[in-house]
């Protein structure tokens, strides 16, 4: 079970925690002017690298925020943690 | 209509009957804590004008550490529960009025202020074995240099999460979501029996 | 005869003499002493068969000291009392114990599976794959029960355990994993450098090696400076010491389970069976300790073949002799110091026969250079052949007579905490050994566990670790001069491993011999994890911890490659077993999910309703009646709201407050229909999408002011709901000032309807106007209700006149008795979950049956509300082609002719009734018979379904040989013009 260095809260169990996927995709500002092509980019086209992997999770049982987590998805060794809003 | 002096206030573990489960001396005294008041407070910490209003209408300084627990006056407590979310808790006799000030000083300013005094339930756990029992199922560090009394924090304990609030060493009031709260009480005097717990009313 | 005849006289310093305790094995009455592990009182009692062996039920007897032990398989206590499958060097002796030894039938001592030892290689490698292919039909009658009999080890108990198991959690700075000289030391110095130090070691006391075998430290007795270095750690509040405590697991950044035996302790009346520590640790020092190596020998399975340090340790520790006359056989120094150990306590010596050449001891019957070609005796030792251990042609050998073989092969270190941690291993050509390698996590490994065999190695080792590890960690106080010993003897063992031919076991447990490995190379298989699945090597409750080491240095030869080549198998956790009941512990029935209810929860149970689950919610799904059954009941309700008033608990909706500057824009993104247009003190029914355009969450939003919003979402969704907002306001759209905050918990709600609503809530709440002008359909008041201070809605789920009465929770149960109350001269009926499902259908409503995570607003007919374009999540999905496309399925309603008809969830919908193989059309979503309309219903998701309104298609499942014609209509079974909303 990994230990998330929560920013707010300090060190806490992985299950007081949700999983959110891969972190920092930009959703296009304007949707209605995306093509179908870049709009199915966004929405599927993710990233599921075997190594460093900076994902979201929420603090559903702690500050309740959203942290941006790098984790290696082999070793589970974590990198830096931020609140997604500062 | 309806008979206004009955109690119309009815606790999520009345149906428990505590009394017939009072009892027992043990190593953890478990009970149910009184009722009480409670208001979500969001709002911009780093914000000073948000700072000064909280201030202006607790008489006390808004908590700005994780899991700091301010007292206002002898029975009120304003904890700091998130980068913009703190808990007051209140005593029923307090009848609204620290959230009335509070609602009137945030004005149109940015923040928000919920009632939420019916959603928690409170479990007051205590004694020498107190904090063991805690440790049965919850995965924070409660050795007292790391959690130390007076603070409080939001994590998951057994099934269900709670605002833990360490009153001293050996004395933890735990507010249970209202739905849960039957549940996790008798998981909690499962897990006590470990410890001799015993049920005070 | 003596009770304990092979009892000496004196010494054993686990036992306590004063105290004789009676246990009983395979019906038999023994004796043996207070501190006595099973395995030693029946050594003691003089028991040599202790259990048979898994696959050919060849006698067997004890190997080991402690959970290495891979033959003396118990069961104790009987029926639900029964624990199958425990080492008997594991299990200690209480008075009364009752044990029996296992596999075998009618016991150990007489076994008639025993017969198929007598034929020799019947079961060979892979014997299970390839005996039992064909036909498949015996299976079942034949092959299975066969293998439960002869195979398989104790019987697992038919009751539920009804014991009590803990569970506790920890956080250490340093964890150390091991209480001989290495883990002592190592928690000595880490907790003198300040570090809180949990020490846990699986014996009943703390000593490790020198438990087994007496050492100095410093200049006085080994275990003395245990007692002394324990008694400080006792004293220090920073460190927690368990015994009986196995470290079983190494998870992920450092948590460690440990399993305490806690019910062993003396004088714990009430202790739980087993605690089971979960330990948070930022440095482990892992001193594990080594375990011994057998020799590969014909018969080396034989009652009377033990470990040399085992035996050894039988005669320190308990005073007991494994045998009368010996033969200590091995290829290191450590056999001398046991044969002398088994000399004190009146063991006769027969021979010391060392693989190696010199190693010659004035003192011993020493046999340089030889080693044992073979044990003689089938039920037990009686002897053995010794030869020449380099095997030198026309060397016949000679025969020893003795009833114990003591052996070693030398130690295999237990690297399985480091590797389970993802540590890396490397293979030591030279000495024989795995060993620790690179660390995967905070940890690092000292002493016999990491390859130092002496004594002061392992004190200097340990001593260093729990100084790094308290640094690591923080701690850096000066901790002292580490303990010295003068034992420097290394005792290193050159690889050795086999004699001859004939039976030689590699895995005893499994019964795995060097043949059958052998036989797995010839047949080509190469992976060491394959020949461990095709040999069962390893595959036992010891997981070969005497046997891995073994098997693949065996494997390697037959394959003709180095042993670092070949590799070792996974080690995963848990390193000895753990009970199913202690990892469960804590986490049955409603201790791993909580079962939530709603403040009317304790009326709903007093009427008798039963209960549905929703979510971790339970509802009540109908109210019995006399004389009514359960349809019956169900169609009461429902005519009953439909004619005059119901009231229904809907307190597990979602509740979520919205507030802040922002909070009417962001809702028009959060909604795939717009918010912001709404009016203070009205609401409007809101669809929630993902943002791949399928329909995520629906519910009513209410503004309460300009700045104010109160929204309610599925009871299924109340969690992800909020976590999806949170996500909205913090990721995406985080410059907007909005908060917002789970409600579901502070309010109870109640839904009246039918037509009979509005004349009772106007008596309930006088000052509130109900007219249809001052308060229309969508409007939201605060009233006082009931005498109590509510908020209430006009809305409706079951397509009557409806008001929703909300309370904060405490209330709840109030306003639930007072409305029923008030309600009694209308006949105000409450309905549970069942007859709410049935107005629904009837009225055509979607819930998460129809709303499924696939379908679009367009595929639920409500295509129209999220019809503009706009930047709300999930908007722009809804033009991309695949959600566009002719053919997708479409909600429609299915009018089934037969008013009998059951319809049964998940049947498909097809175009023929033929009931051939053929793609459906698509699958009915809800069903119920409607008591209004007197017929059956279903809403279905079927392709093209609203272009096919009017067609006759078919409900069909194979399964049950179901085909039922059905005409699609619009899924608005019901008032599709809306009149008695207005009542």
């Amino acid at each position: 079970m990994l230990l998330i260095p929560c920013p707010f809260c300090g060190a806490r169990d992985e299950t007081e925690f949700a999983y959110g996927g891969e972190a920092g995709i930009e959703r296009p500002a304007d949707p209605e002017a995306a093509t179908d092509e870049a709009w199915t980019d966004y929405l599927c086209f993710h990233d599921n690298p075997k190594g460093p992997h900076r994902e979201l999770w929420f603090h559903r049982d702690g500050c309740r925020r959203w942290l941006e987590v790098e984790r290696d998805t082999y070793t589970h060794e974590l990198g830096a943690v931020r609140l997604s809003r500062p | 209509m309806a008979d206004e002096t009955a109690d119309i206030r009815r606790s999520a573990l009345a149906g428990l009957d505590l009394g017939s489960r009072a009892g027992g001396a043990g190593g953890v005294l478990l009970a149910e804590g009184a009722a009480r008041e409670g208001f979500v407070l969001r709002g911009p910490a780093g914000d000073a004008a948000f700072g000064q209003a909280v201030e202006a209408a607790l008489g006390a300084a808004l908590p700005l550490e994780p899991g700091e627990a301010g007292g206002i006056g002898a029975d009120a407590l304003l904890i700091r529960l998130g980068p913009d979310e703190w808990r007051l808790i209140a005593p029923l006799s307090d009848d609204g009025r620290l959230a009335a000030r509070l609602a009137s000083a945030l004005g149109s300013g940015p923040g928000a202020l919920v009632n939420v005094s019916s959603a928690t339930t409170v479990v007051a756990v205590a004694g020498e074995r107190a904090a063991d029992l805690l440790a049965t199922g919850t995965g924070i560090d409660l050795d007292p240099a790391a959690f130390s009394p007076g603070r409080a924090v939001r994590t998951r304990i057994g099934n269900a999460q709670a605002l833990v609030h360490r009153k001293a060493e050996d004395a933890f009031d735990l507010y249970v979501p209202r739905s849960y709260a039957r549940s996790f009480w008798e998981w909690l005097e499962e897990r006590g029996r470990e410890f001799g717990a015993a049920v005070a009313l | 005869m003596r009770r304990q005849p092979f009892r000496a006289a004196e010494g054993g310093h686990l036992i306590d003499r004063s105290e004789p305790l009676r246990f009983d094995f395979d019906g038999h009455r023994h004796e043996g002493y207070r501190g006595d592990s099973l395995a030693s009182s029946l050594l003691a009692a003089g028991v040599r068969i202790v259990a048979r062996s898994f696959k050919y039920h060849r006698p067997r007897g004890v190997w080991g000291f402690g959970p290495e032990e891979p033959n003396a398989m118990v069961t104790t206590g009987v029926r639900e009392e029964a624990r199958p499958n425990l080492k008997a060097t594991e299990v200690p002796l209480s008075e009364g114990l009752e044990a029996f030894g296992q596999n075998a039938w009618p016991s150990v001592s007489w076994d008639l599976g025993g017969a198929v030892g007598l034929a020799g290689g019947l079961m060979p490698a892979g014997f299970y794959y390839k005996t039992f292919m064909a036909p498949a039909r015996w299976w079942y009658s034949l092959y299975e029960p066969l293998i439960r009999r002869m195979a398989g080890f104790g019987p697992a108990p038919r009751t539920p355990d009804d014991a009590f198991y803990a569970k506790r959690r920890i956080h250490a700075d340093v964890l150390v994993a091991g209480g001989g000289p290495a883990g002592v030391a190592a928690a000595l110095a880490a907790a003198r450098a300040g570090a809180r130090v949990v020490l846990a070691d699986e014996n009943t006391r703390f000593g490790g090696d020198l438990l087994r075998a007496p050492g100095e430290v410093g200049d006085s007795d080994g275990l003395a400076w245990i007692d002394t270095a324990t008694a400080e750690l006792e004293a220090m509040s920073h460190v927690h010491l368990l015994n009986r405590a196995t470290v079983a697991g190494y998870y992920d950044h450092n948590l460690l389970t440990v399993a305490e035996r806690a019910g062993e302790e003396e004088g714990a009346p009430g202790a739980p069976a087993m605690r089971l520590w979960f330990v948070r640790a930022r440095e482990v020092v892992i001193a594990a300790g080594a375990h011994e190596r057998p020799l590969l020998f014909d018969g080396n399975d034989r009652p009377g073949v033990m470990s040399a340090s085992a035996a050894g340790g039988y005669a320190h520790a308990y005073g007991v002799l494994a045998g009368r006359q010996a033969v200590v056989a091995g290829n290191n120094d450590s056999i001398y110091r046991v044969a002398r150990l088994l000399r004190s306590v009146g063991v006769s010596i027969a021979a010391v026969a060392d693989t190696r050449s010199g190693g010659d001891v004035r003192d011993l019957p020493c046999r340089a250079g030889e080693a044992v070609e073979r044990v003689l005796g089938s039920r037990r030792v009686r002897g053995v052949l010794l030869r020449r251990a380099d095997g030198r042609a026309g060397d016949k050998g000679e025969r020893i007579t003795c009833d114990l073989v003591a052996v070693s092969g030398g130690w295999s270190p237990a690297v399985h905490l480091h590797a389970q941690a993802r540590g890396s291993l490397r293979y030591d050509e030279e000495r024989g050994l795995i060993l620790p390698d690179r660390a995967g996590g905070a940890n690092r490994s000292a002493g016999a566990g990491a390859g130092r065999f002496d004594l002061d190695g392992c004190l200097e080792e340990g001593w260093a670790a729990g100084i790094a590890a308290a640094a690591s960690s923080g701690h850096e106080r000066a901790a002292g001069e580490p303990p010295r010993s003068p034992d420097r003897n290394a005792g290193e063992a050159p690889v050795f491993w086999q004699t001859g031919g004939g039976k030689r076991f590699v895995d005893l447990q499994y019964d795995v011999t060097a043949a059958d490995v052998d036989l797995a190379a010839r047949e080509g298989y190469r992976s060491v994890e394959h020949v461990k699945r095709y040999t069962a090597l390893g595959m036992g409750t010891d997981q070969g911890k005497t046997s891995g080491m073994a098997g693949l240095v065996l494997l390697s030869e037959a394959l003709g490659r180095p042993v670092a080549q070949t590799g070792t198998t996974t080690f995963r956790p848990p390193y000895t077993p753990v009970p199913m009941a202690a990892m469960a512990s804590g986490l049955l029935g409603e201790g791993r999910d909580a079962l939530r209810r709603t403040a009317a929860d304790d009326w709903h149970e007093a009427r008798g309703a039963p209960f549905t689950a929703a979510g971790l919610w339970r509802r009540p799904r109908y109210y019995p009646r006399e004389g009514m059954d359960e349809a019956e009941t169900i169609d009461a309700e429902v005519r009953e709201t439909r004619a005059g008033a119901g009231i229904v608990d809907v307190g597990t909706l979602g509740k979520v407050d919205i507030q802040g500057r922002d909070a009417a824009a962001f809702l028009d993104l959060v909604y795939a229909n717009r918010m912001s247009s709404l009016k203070t003190g009205r609401g409007r029914y809101g669809l929630m999408l993902r943002e791949d355009g399928r329909v995520f969450d629906d519910g009513v939003v209410m503004r309460l002011g300009e700045n104010h919003f109160y929204l309610t979402t599925t009871t299924a969704h109340q969690h992800e709901a909020m976590q999806h907002i949170e996500l909205l306001l913090q990721t995406v759209w985080p410059e907007l000032e909005v908060y917002a905050t789970d409600v579901t918990e502070h309010w109870f709600a109640a839904a009246l309807a039918g037509p009979g609503s509005r004349a009772l809530l106007e008596r309930a709440a006088p000052e509130l106007d109900l007219s249809d002008d001052a308060f229309p359909m969508m409007a939201v008041r605060a009233a006082t209700v009931a005498g109590l201070s509510a908020l209430v809605f006009r809305m409706s789920f079951s397509g009557e006149l409806s008001y929703e009465v909300a309370v904060p929770a405490d209330h709840g149960l109030a306003l639930w008795t007072r409305l029923l109350t008030e309600g009694r001269e209308d006949g105000l009926t409450p309905y549970g979950t069942e007859a709410m499902g049935t107005m629904r259908i009837e009225k055509g409503h979607v819930t998460h049956a129809e709303a499924d995570g696939r379908t679009t607003p367009d595929d639920l007919g409500l295509g129209r509300m999220a019809s503009a374009g706009g930047p709300a999540i999930g908007k722009r999905s809804l033009e991309l082609p695949a959600l566009r496309r002719n053919g997708r399925q479409q909600l429609v309603g299915l009018s089934v002719i037969d008013p009998e008809a059951r319809i049964p969830p998940g049947c498909q919908v097809v175009e023929s009734d033929d009931m051939r193989p053929a793609p459906p059309l698509g699958h009915v979503t809800s069903f119920c018979y409607s008591p209004t309309l007197g017929r059956a219903l279903a809403l279905a998701l079927v392709e093209n379904g609203r272009a096919r309104t009017g067609q006759t298609v078919y409900i069909a499942s194979p399964v049950i040989d179901l085909s039922m014609a059905a005409e699609i209509v619009s899924p608005v079974f019901y008032d599709p013009e809306g009149t008695r909303l207005n009542g």
